[in-house]
């Protein structure tokens, strides 16, 4: 559904685009701009407005979880915080075993970052960081990177016998291997392009259906406006969505590098 | 004292949880089948058009202009539905679906005495 979506939006922005209208740019929100300018040697390392709103979600999820008060009968702030580390801890507890506490960890501060930068991105006039490939493509490479690190490390040589699964005949070995292969290494892309599509698309679909009601006016408007709060409302929904299952992902790769034959 | 309200406290969490509880996991279950119809057609997706880049990237570099990005594609498109079929065996999937047909509804008897 996702794509589907980003092709019709772009297809819409196309053609209004060429009538002119520049205040209803569903591509202008996605642009970087520098905010405060910073170059050393040959490099640009100017604060974004994508950094800054990676740094303000950040701040939030620490502000969140280290302030949050520990009483036993909780503040909504500290139910909020709980209820956080309960659903990642029980994700990662139920994929990796009781073993992959030690990854808890990194698994929470992923599935925190993207939640707060998607739920950021929501808010009016805000950055949505995670709408830009290049963003969810270095989360998605550093989960790559690592577990197939680990698996090494765990395994060994041992690790390539991901690719060869279990009680399949030899004559089939040429197709099934390459095959396996290449399902491995799409995995930072699915992984990063479900992420980005779903954020992008999104904010597409609620910029064109702003464009919309601006242009309907007072007499119909209303009509796409009410569309726009129904879709909104589904946004909440991917934007948290999103977050789990980049997170669930993560947990589901590294238990392959933890347990390559199970 | 402070122990009798606590007691109490948990007593009246356990019976709104009771009362919820199926509202919820409803709701839960309408977003983990979002999540897993996004996961399935990225995958889909995804696998057909990386095994098309790196085709398409091998031949311009060993200059063997559309053979290898042929080759490569029936290549993705398999590994795109192995990994759908292994979603679909995976255990996100059997608790949308209740596993083995029939074993799932688990929610009425509690919830009838209730309401």
């Amino acid at each position: 559904m996702a794509t589907t979506t980003t092709e019709h939006s772009t297809g819409g922005e196309a053609a209004q685009s060429g009538e002119g209208h520049s205040a209803i740019d569903p591509i202008h929100q996605f642009e970087i701009e520098p905010i405060i300018p910073i170059h050393i040697g040959g490099l640009d390392l100017s604060l974004t407005n994508s950094g800054l709103w990676a740094l303000i979600a950040v701040a939030l999820v620490s502000l969140l979880m280290l302030t949050a008060p520990t009483r036993l009968i909780p503040t909504r702030l500290q139910s909020v915080a709980e209820s956080l580390y309960d659903l990642v801890f029980g994700m990662t507890e139920e994929v990796l075993g009781p073993q992959g506490r030690s990854y808890f960890p990194f698994v929470f501060t992923l599935f925190a970052f993207i939640l707060a930068a998607n739920l950021l991105g929501l808010i009016p006039g805000a950055f949505t960081v995670t709408s830009h490939i290049i963003v969810t493509l270095a989360l998605a490479l550093v989960v790559f990177i690592g577990a197939t690190a680990i698996g090494f490390i765990k395994h060994g040589a041992g690790y390539f016998r991901l690719f060869v699964p279990a009680g399949v005949p030899q004559v089939l070995l040429p197709f099934v291997v390459p095959i396996e292969i290449i399902s491995y290494f799409i995995r930072p892309f699915s992984l990063s392009i479900r992420l980005f599509a779903n954020m992008m698309a999104g904010h597409m679909m609620l910029k064109v259906i702003a464009g919309f009601v601006i242009m309907l006016g007072v007499l119909a408007g209303w009509l796409p406006l009410m569309a726009l709060v129904a879709i909104y409302a589904l946004e909440l929904l991917v934007a948290v969505l999103q977050a789990y299952v980049f997170a669930l992902l993560t947990c589901l790769y590294l238990n392959d590098a933890l347990h390559v034959d199970h | 004292m402070a122990h009798e309200k606590l007691k109490e406290l948990s007593r009246r969490l356990e019976q709104s949880r009771q009362a919820r509880s199926a509202d919820e996991s409803s709701r839960r279950e309408e977003g983990s089948a979002l999540g897993l119809a996004t996961r399935a057609i990225t995958e889909l997706v995804v696998g057909i058009a990386v095994a098309m880049g790196v085709g398409w990237l091998l031949d311009r570099w060993l200059g063997t202009k559309p053979w290898l990005m042929l080759i490569l594609l029936p290549f993705g498109f398999a590994a795109g539905v192995v990994n759908v079929m292994r979603l679909s065996q995976s255990k996100q999937a059997d608790a949308l679906m209740g596993g083995k047909a029939g074993s799932e509804p688990a929610r009425p008897v509690l919830d009838d005495d209730e309401d």
